[in-house]
C-alpha cells in the first residue's frame, strides 16, 4: 500500500500541473455591466487658456545661405516701404583673353529663380554700384545678416529701367557702364589680372538695388553672371565672342530692410519692445527678411495643474489664422510656418520638436477659398511639456517665423487673441487625469 | 514516511499557490464588486450537496466547512483533495446576452490525524476571484463634444490559505480550530482610446492605467459538531471579523510619451470581513440516506462598507443536501456510487437600487470510488445557478458549474494481515 501511494502521490502531482497548464480562460468582450465601473481616467478639452500674441522684431537676422538673390522693392499698406537689395561678389575660374579681342560691351545678366512678390505689371528700375569694400562675413560670427552694409561708389554703373516678366522670361539683361567694362577688360587682356585674388582686389563687387518706386521684389539665381561682350578681328571675318564671370555665392547676400515710418512697427526699434495683438489692429504680423515676427506667450499654463489629480498633456495645438483677405495671389502666405523657442534674452534655443526631438512646423489644418480662411495649427505639446518642467517657465516663447525668412519678403497678418471665436488665435488642449 | 507525504504535499500547495494568484477564476461583471466573487466550491462531497457541511465529519473526505470535522479523521488515515471546475455562466442585461467559459483549479487539500482525538489539515482555495472584461465604455472629453472609450479588465483574487484543526473531547463532542490566512493581489486594466484631432486628421492616444491592489491578512474562526445520536449531528462555526490590508500600486502609461512609470498611493481602503455565525445538522436515516441542512449568516452590516455598486448588506445562506449510498454489501459497481443532490440559496452581501443580488443554485453530484479499500472518491458535482436579475439595472448571470473532486485517502500504518 505504502509503495502504491509513494508512486500515487507525484503522479497525482503531475496531473494537477498538467491540468493547470491547460486549464483555459476564455473571455469573450462583455456588452453588460458598462455602468457599474467609474473610469479613472478623465479627459479634458481645454481652448480658454490665455494666448498672448505679440509682434517684435528681430534685431537682425543671418542671411548667410540664402537660396536666392532678392532684388526689389515695394510699398506695403501694412509693412510700408519694404525692399531688398543684393551684395554680389564675382570671381572666375580662368582671367585670360586673346590678344586681338576687342571690348565691345559689358552686361550684368540675372536669371530669375520665379520669385516674386507684390506687382510686376508697372516698369521697375535697377541701380547697380560698384562696391569699393571686401565683401566678406563678420568677423566672430562669420555670417551675413540682413543689416550688414557695405561701401560702394555712388555714381551708378547702370540704372536701367524695365518691364519685368520673371515667368515668361529667363533672365534680366542689363548692360553696364562701358568704361567699367572696358577697363576690366583691358586689366584681363592685359594680363594685370590673372587669378581671383588679383581680380578682387581691384573688382570688389557689385550692388545690385531697387529704385524706391518700384513696385515688386524679384528673386535671382546665384548662376546669373557678368558678360563681357567682345570681337576678334580676323582678316577676314568678325567674330564675336563672350567672356562671364560668375557670382560667388557664398560672398553673396541680400541685405533686407523695411522703412517702418507711419507703421505700427515704427516703435520695434529693439528686439525688446513687443506690440500686443490689441494695439495693432488685433493683428500679429510677419515679414520675413525684414525680422518681424509673432511672438507667442502661453503665460498661465500652470494653470492645468488646479484640476484635480495627477495628469499629463496628450495633445495640444495652438490655431492660428491669417486675417482675412490680407493673403493674397501677389502677396501670398505660404502652407508651412517656422517655430522657434527662444528665451527672454532673445535668443533662439531652437526649433520647435516633438517629444521625439522632430523639428516640427506650423501646418494649414484649414483652408477655405470661398471664406478666405487660413488656419495654421502649431503643435506644442513638447513646448508645453517643457514649460510645466522648466522652473523659470515664463523665460520660454514662441517665435512664429515665415521660412524662407533669408531671401524672400514673404509677410503674414494673423487674427490675434482678441479677433472673433472661431478666428483668434487660441490654445487646444487635451488633457488627461490618470490619478486622483 | 510522514515527513515525505508532507513534504509531497507542501511542495503542491506552494507550487500551486502562485499560480492560483495570478489566474482570474471568474468571468462575471459582479466579480467587480468587493474583492470580486466569493468562492462558492469547497471540497470532497458538498459541491453537490447544496453546500451544506458545518454537521459533516471528516471521516471519509475532508470537509472544509467546519474545522471540527477534522478531529474525526481516522488514524491512519492521510486525506488529499484537489479540485477542478469548469463553469460557464449566461449574462443577460435587457436583451443583451453573453457567455464566458473558464476552467480551473479549485481546491487542493490535504488532512491527517494528529492522535487518535485530533486531525489537522491545511486547505489552499481561492477566496474570492476576479474576472471581468468590460469593453467600450463612452466617457466625454470634458469640454468637447467628443467621447473617449474606455476597455476594462479585471483579474485576481485572494487565495485562502486555511489550516484547520480538530480535537475531540469525547466520541460525541468535537471542536475546531481554523486560521486563514488571507492573500492575493486583484488587477484591473482600464485602457482608455482618446481621438485627438490636429492638422483634419483624427489620430488617438491611449492611456493605460493597471493597478495592482494587495490584500494580505488574518481570520480566526472555530467550530463545533456534536452528535446527538448515532444518525444525528449538530454543528456550529463562527468566523471572525478581519481586515485585508491593502495597497495599491497603479502604473499608468501613455502612448505619447512614457508618464511617471509607476504611481504608488496607498488611497485604497482596507477590507473588511464581517463576523460569520453557521449553524448545521445532518441526519442518517435508512442507512442509505443522509441529509444535510446549513445556515449562515454574514454581518456585513457592521463592516459598513460600500462600493461604487452599491452597499454591503447582511447575507443570509442555507444550504440543503441529500445523499443517498446503497447497502455497501451488494458488491456492484452501482451500488458503490453515491448519489447526490442539494440546493442552495444566499440573499447576497450587495444591495444595488434597494435590490438584493440573489444567488441561488440546485446542485447534483456523485461520487465514484476509485478502489474498495479505501475511502478515495472522484466526487462530480454539477450545479445550474442565477445570480441577479434583469430589472433594476442589475444583470441576471445564470451559470452552469461543473465541479471534479479527487479525494483520496491514503493509509498509513495498517499492518498487513498476512505478515
Amino acid at each position: 500500500m505504502i509503495i502504491k501511494q509513494v508512486i500515487a502521490v507525484p503522479l497525482v502531482f503531475f496531473a494537477i500541473l498538467f491540468l493547470f497548464l491547460v486549464s483555459c480562460e476564455e473571455d469573450t468582450t462583455l456588452p453588460v455591466g458598462e455602468d457599474w465601473i467609474d473610469v479613472s481616467t478623465k479627459v479634458y478639452f481645454i481652448d480658454t487658456l490665455t494666448v498672448k500674441a505679440t509682434t517684435f522684431k528681430f534685431d537682425s537676422i543671418v542671411v548667410s545661405n540664402a537660396s536666392r538673390l532678392l532684388i526689389g522693392a515695394y510699398t506695403d499698406p501694412v509693412f510700408g516701404l519694404s525692399k531688398s537689395k543684393s551684395y554680389v561678389q564675382l570671381y572666375n575660374s580662368v582671367y585670360s583673353l586673346d590678344n586681338d579681342a576687342v571690348f565691345d560691351s559689358i552686361a550684368l545678366i540675372l536669371k530669375y529663380d520665379n520669385y516674386f512678390y507684390n506687382d510686376t505689371i508697372p516698369t521697375q528700375k535697377f541701380n547697380i554700384y560698384r562696391v569699393t569694400q571686401k565683401i566678406e562675413p563678420d568677423d566672430e560670427t562669420d555670417a551675413f545678416y540682413n543689416t550688414t552694409e557695405f561701401t560702394y561708389d555712388s555714381t551708378p554703373l547702370a540704372s536701367e529701367s524695365f518691364l519685368t516678366y520673371p515667368k515668361k522670361e529667363d533672365s534680366l539683361h542689363i548692360l553696364l557702364n562701358n568704361t567699367f567694362g572696358k577697363a576690366l577688360f583691358d586689366d584681363i587682356k592685359d594680363n594685370d589680372i590673372n587669378n581671383s585674388e588679383e581680380f578682387l582686389y581691384r573688382y570688389k563687387g557689385l550692388l545690385i538695388e531697387a529704385d524706391h518706386s518700384n513696385t515688386t521684389i524679384l528673386g535671382f539665381s546665384y548662376d546669373s553672371f557678368l558678360r563681357i561682350y567682345y570681337t576678334i578681328k580676323d582678316e577676314t571675318d568678325d567674330v564675336s565672342n563672350e567672356f562671364d564671370i560668375t557670382f560667388n555665392s557664398s560672398n553673396s547676400f541680400n541685405n533686407i530692410s523695411s522703412d517702418t515710418q507711419g507703421t505700427y512697427f515704427e516703435s520695434l526699434t529693439d528686439q525688446d519692445v513687443y506690440l500686443p495683438s490689441y494695439l495693432t489692429n488685433n493683428a500679429t504680423y510677419i515679414q520675413a527678411g525684414t525680422g518681424i515676427a509673432t511672438r507667442i506667450e502661453i503665460p498661465y499654463i500652470e494653470k492645468i495643474n488646479d484640476i484635480p489629480g495627477t495628469g499629463t498633456i496628450l495633445d495640444a495645438n495652438l490655431k492660428i489664422s491669417i486675417k482675412q483677405s490680407s493673403s493674397t495671389e501677389i502677396l501670398f502666405t505660404n502652407d508651412d510656418l517656422n517655430i522657434y523657442i527662444y528665451n527672454k534674452n532673445g535668443e533662439v534655443l531652437g526649433s520647435l520638436t516633438d517629444s521625439a526631438g522632430e523639428t516640427v512646423l506650423g501646418l494649414i489644418e484649414n483652408e477655405s477659398s470661398e471664406y478666405n480662411i487660413i488656419t495654421y495649427s502649431i503643435p506644442l505639446k513638447y513646448f508645453l511639456d517643457l514649460k510645466l518642467s522648466t522652473i523659470n517657465d515664463d523665460n520660454l516663447f514662441l517665435a512664429i517665423y515665415s521660412q524662407n525668412y533669408n531671401d524672400s519678403l514673404d509677410r503674414y497678418i494673423f487674427n490675434g487673441e482678441k479677433a472673433s471665436n472661431d478666428l483668434k488665435v487660441k490654445l487646444e488642449l487635451t488633457y488627461a487625469i490618470y490619478d486622483n | 514516511m510522514i515527513i515525505k507525504y508532507i513534504i509531497y504535499s507542501f511542495l503542491l500547495l506552494f507550487s500551486i499557490e502562485t499560480i492560483a494568484q495570478t489566474n482570474s477564476l471568474s468571468s462575471s461583471p459582479y466579480s467587480l464588486y468587493g474583492l470580486g466573487q466569493t468562492n462558492e466550491i469547497s471540497t470532497g462531497k458538498i459541491n453537490g450537496l447544496g453546500k451544506s457541511g458545518i454537521a459533516m465529519p471528516s471521516s471519509t473526505f475532508i470537509n472544509n466547512s467546519n474545522p471540527a470535522s477534522f478531529a474525526s479523521i481516522p488514524l491512519n488515515s492521510f486525506f488529499y483533495d484537489f479540485g477542478f471546475k469548469a463553469e460557464t455562466n449566461i449574462l443577460m442585461e435587457n436583451g443583451r446576452q453573453n457567455s464566458n467559459l473558464i476552467t480551473n483549479f479549485s481546491n487542493i487539500a490535504i488532512a491527517f490525524p494528529l492522535s487518535k482525538t485530533s486531525g489537522f489539515g491545511v486547505t489552499l482555495t481561492p477566496f474570492t476571484s476576479v474576472g471581468y472584461t468590460l469593453s467600450n465604455i463612452e466617457s466625454n472629453i470634458e469640454g468637447s463634444a467628443y467621447s473617449f472609450y474606455t476597455d476594462v479588465d479585471g483579474g485576481g483574487g485572494i487565495n485562502n490559505l486555511k489550516l484547520n484543526y480538530g480535537y475531540a473531547l469525547n466520541n460525541k463532542f468535537r471542536l475546531g480550530l481554523t486560521g486563514s490566512v488571507l492573500f492575493g493581489k486583484i488587477t484591473q486594466t482600464q485602457t482608455s482610446t482618446i481621438p485627438l484631432i490636429a492638422n483634419n486628421t483624427v489620430s488617438t492616444s491611449t492611456i493605460s492605467l493597471y493597478d495592482e491592489n494587495y490584500y494580505s491578512g488574518f481570520r480566526l474562526g472555530s467550530g463545533l459538531q456534536y452528535d446527538i445520536s448515532k444518525n444525528m449531528t449538530f454543528g456550529a462555526i463562527v468566523n471572525l471579523p478581519a481586515t485585508l490590508n491593502a495597497d495599491n500600486d497603479r502604473t499608468a502609461t501613455s502612448s505619447t510619451e512614457t508618464i511617471e512609470s509607476s504611481v504608488s498611493i496607498s488611497n485604497i481602503d482596507d477590507f473588511k470581513l464581517p463576523l460569520e455565525l453557521g449553524f448545521g445538522f445532518q441526519s442518517k436515516f435508512n442507512e442509505s440516506f443522509s441529509l444535510t441542512l446549513d445556515y449562515k449568516k454574514n454581518f456585513w452590516n457592521n463592516t459598513n462598507q460600500s462600493d461604487l455598486l452599491g452597499t454591503f448588506v447582511n447575507q443570509d445562506f442555507f444550504g440543503l443536501g441529500l445523499q443517498y449510498s446503497a447497502k455497501k454489501s451488494i458488491p456492484k459497481f452501482f451500488n458503490s456510487l453515491e448519489y447526490r443532490a442539494g440546493f442552495n440559496y444566499d440573499n447576497g452581501n450587495l444591495e444595488v437600487n434597494n435590490k438584493r443580488v440573489k444567488n441561488q443554485s440546485i446542485n447534483l453530484g456523485i461520487g465514484i470510488p476509485l478502489n474498495s479499500s479505501s475511502n478515495s472518491m472522484i466526487n462530480i458535482g454539477y450545479s445550474y445557478g442565477s445570480k441577479g436579475q434583469i430589472t433594476n439595472g442589475l444583470i441576471k448571470e445564470n451559470y452552469h458549474l461543473l465541479s471534479i473532486n479527487l479525494s483520496l485517502e491514503g493509509i498509513w500504518f495498517q499492518k498487513r494481515k498476512i505478515d
